[in-house]
């Protein structure tokens, strides 16, 4: 075995993220990490990758213990991750990118001639369009970003490779991909790729292990004798782990809030998504006037100065804080949102990432702001905490506001959304080429346009 | 996270009790331990005199600095408040218009610096830098003949000194404590301390919650100029004349003693009131420092070393409160 994982367990606060999983990574194997939102999976990876420590658990790695601090040691141990692009260096080329901390090199200067050679001979190994490696990596769509990282393991064949992959699964956009793992394998790196999609795992991956609830509750073969062990340890494979979407609540659309710039229209009531691969930042919208966006949480301030801060006046008497009347009412939120804090007292910045977010959402539905931008609430989290964070912008558009989604999951945007647009780099930032109620796209189609963006990306051609 | 929080109130009593015992153990030229003239009522009070400047000082620097600024021009404004001061004394001007004078200049500088980091939106310790060159410039200016105040200043000099005997803590110690009092319930409990606390923790997201960050800023600095303007007058009456010198080194005192007292460096943790724990703790360390006989320069660089240990310290202090 590469690499095995024995009862790993881990906490996150309170609640068990991970109970006793395990994992057995063969040499030069693709094995597919499954498991539905919220199985654990990625802190499973985390954990592999030296980001997180276990609270318990045994690893090997070659039959030596493998306990990484931190993801540097992980990678010296060889163990490398991959998946969104997130290890490439944007503002670089993709042949800098490619020898990054193995510059070929004499007397400190970089010989530029065999770095490009390098950079060649791993990048004609990927199927598919060739890249150029004089392209900038922050100009090339995510799904050619993936092809780069696993260009990247080609040239120093890792010992194991993990591969975290988010996305919905789109056949045609993956194939590349799958091929340039494949490719991967045969030279002995084993292959660990989580995803939620038994689609995806079915087309890549000979083995798999099923996680649920943090625990390892099936593993084996994907075609043949495999089912019969996976039945074994208490789980057949299913079709899907897709869950059940959030029953929406009924909504009415009011009048018209904002006119956006790009022929996007807001109306009271309406949660208007925009899909595009990082959102409001790289997509600037005008909207006709300032809006209240969604800020950070304020660590070092209390629970209750995050909720009130908007609106700190009505707690007030001639600027006279009251902090009775502010407890009082951060209080009352903290239950509505189901908020896990000791006390109104107790620091923002000491709580878990959903409980961060829920106190975003809740600070706008305190104040009076009535069009409201957000940018991937869940990200990060999963399970029970999405579907609250889910449940709660549905509340706030019950109430008669407007929000604005822009968010990475396909999958958040079609149970959300009245209206999406779709947004892509190019030429004129920010320009939705295409805007249709939610109803009239699929999760596909979505996925697709944010994998593989630009047919007509204007960097990359002027290079 | 309770025991971090009870690590961040003992940090200025464990130095305090540091100071304490390495007073206890150490011994003065003349071969007594220092402790016998350190640990005395008559030197407790000229202590608490001594702590007025450092104290005002450390109130002015620590609402920068929790409002995520700092300013570096400080020890200068003070320098020129106490110039401005015995000028005015000098000419002749009654006891009111030139302490009033005084504490103004430090307000307006301050004014000057919340309106360029408010208008030109670059970083704080930039712009006081340049104030800090203008400011000193007109301190040298102002001050170039040597300034003493006349005698009894109008009555100044009482104020500040640890007379009579049958009073505790001479009147300036008193007003200090009670403007430390009224800025650090201003900070707690007024919606422009909330505001100013926001700033300090993200100023982007504080402006996204509607928080008026340009007006709260200059508020906030002006505050520290009237703050830097009060010592400069007291440091003025303690030693009796004025001169541009007065300011060297007080920059770095004052910043130490807002870390020490808990200040998080670039804002968003920390009270007012640390920040005036942090400067009797500063006061204590100088005292100490003079009673084993220690000169000037030596003083200057244990300060730099124990600000060295504070800016050490602030990580694991305030670790779990910048995750996001």
């Amino acid at each position: 075995m590469r690499l095995l994982a024995i009862g790993v367990t881990q906490k996150s606060g309170a609640a068990r993220t991970l109970c006793g999983a395990q994992l057995a990574l063969a040499a030069g194997e693709l094995h597919a990490l499954l498991g539905p939102d919220g199985a654990g999976k990625s802190a499973f990876v985390a954990i592999l990758r030296g980001v997180q420590r276990p609270v318990r658990g045994l690893m090997l790695l070659e039959g030596r213990p493998y306990a990484p601090a931190s993801p540097d040691e992980a990678r010296r141990a060889g163990v490398w991750s991959a998946g969104d692009g997130a290890s490439l260096a944007g503002a670089l080329t993709v042949e800098e990118n490619l020898s990054l901390g193995a510059e070929p090199a004499r007397r400190g200067w970089i010989d530029r001639r065999s770095r490009r050679a390098l950079a060649c001979r791993a990048l004609t190994e990927l199927p598919g369009k060739g890249i150029p490696p004089w392209a900038l990596v922050e100009s090339l769509s995510l799904a050619d970003r993936r092809l780069v990282e696993i260009a990247r393991a080609l040239l120093a064949a890792p010992k194991v490779l993990l591969v975290e992959d988010p996305w919905p699964y789109v056949p045609e956009v993956s194939a590349p991909f799958f091929a340039a793992l494949r490719r991967l394998a045969t030279r002995g790196t084993a292959i660990l790729y989580a995803t939620r999609s038994v689609e995806a795992a079915r087309a890549c991956c000979t083995r798999y292990t099923l996680l649920r609830e943090g625990g390892t509750v099936a593993s084996g073969r994907m075609h043949g004798d495999g089912q019969a062990r996976g039945k074994r340890l208490g789980e057949a494979l299913p079709a899907t782990l897709e869950e059940e979407p959030l029953p929406r609540l009924p909504r009415r659309m009011g009048r018209a809030l904002v006119q956006a710039g790009a022929g996007l229209t807001l109306h009271e009531g309406e949660i208007l998504g925009l899909a595009g691969l990082d959102g409001l930042e790289r997509f600037p919208v005008r909207f006709g006037r300032d809006p209240d966006a969604i800020a950070g949480v304020l660590p070092g301030l209390s629970v209750a100065d995050n909720l009130t801060l908007p609106c700190l006046r009505r707690f007030s008497y001639f600027g006279l804080l009251s902090l009775e009347l502010q407890d009082t009412a951060a209080l009352d939120w903290m239950e509505k949102l189901h908020l896990r804090a000791r006390s109104p007292h107790q620091n923002a910045g000491t709580l878990s990432a959903a409980d961060r977010q829920k106190i975003l959402l809740g600070r706008h539905l305190l104040g009076q702001a009535n069009v409201l931008f957000v940018e991937a609430p869940t990200r990060g989290l999963a399970g029970p905490a999405k579907r609250q964070i889910h449940a709660l912008l549905q509340a706030i558009a019950a109430e008669g506001r407007g929000i604005v989604l822009a968010s990475p999951d396909p999958a958040e945007l079609l149970a959300l959304c009245d209206t999406i647009a779709l947004l892509r780099p190019g030429p004129q930032p920010g320009q939705p080429v295409e805007c249709r109620p939610a109803v009239q796209w699929t999760e596909r189609e979505l996925a697709a346009a944010l994998l593989e963006p630009a047919p007509t990306d204007a960097k990359r051609s002027a290079l | 996270m309770n025991l971090r929080r009870l690590l961040n109130m003992a940090i200025p009593w464990g130095v305090l009790a540091c100071i304490l015992l390495a007073a206890a153990c150490l011994q003065t030229p003349e071969g007594q331990p220092v402790s016998v003239y350190f640990l005395t009522w008559d030197n407790a009070r000229f202590l608490a005199v001594q702590a007025i400047v450092t104290g005002l000082g450390a109130l002015g620097m620590g609402l920068v600095l929790l409002s995520g600024g700092i300013d570096l021009s400080a020890a200068a404004a003070a320098a020129l408040s106490g110039i401005v001061t015995a000028l005015l004394f000098q000419n002749g001007a009654s006891a009111p218009a030139a302490l009033g004078a005084g504490v103004l200049t430090g307000g307006v500088i301050g004014l000057l610096n919340g309106s360029l980091t408010a208008m030109l939106r670059a970083p704080a310790w930039i712009l006081t830098l340049c104030t800090l060159a203008a400011v000193r410039g007109a301190a040298d200016w102002l001050g170039a003949a040597p300034l003493l105040l006349p005698e009894g200043a109008g009555g100044l000099a009482a104020w500040v000194a640890p007379l009579p005997a049958w009073m505790p803590l001479a009147p300036g110690v008193w007003i200090v404590l009670l403007w430390g009092v009224l800025l650090g319930w201003l900070w707690r409990g007024s919606v422009f301390g909330r505001h100013a606390a926001a700033i300090g923790s993200s100023e982007t997201a504080a402006r996204l919650c509607g928080v008026h960050v340009c007006r709260v800023k200059v508020c906030i600095y002006t505050l520290a100029g009237v703050c830097f303007g009060l010592a400069g007058v007291a440091q003025a009456a303690t030693t009796g004349q004025a001169s541009p010198a007065n300011g060297a080194g007080l920059a770095v005192e004052w910043i130490a003693a807002a870390i020490i007292g808990g200040v998080q460096l670039g804002g968003g943790a920390g009270s007012v009131w640390g920040a005036l724990l942090g400067g009797v703790v500063i006061a204590v360390l100088r005292n100490a420092c003079q009673q084993a006989g220690w000169p000037v320069p030596l003083q200057e660089i244990i300060l730099g070393g124990v600000l060295l240990a504070a800016v050490a310290l602030d990580r694991p202090r305030h670790a779990t409160q910048g995750q996001s």
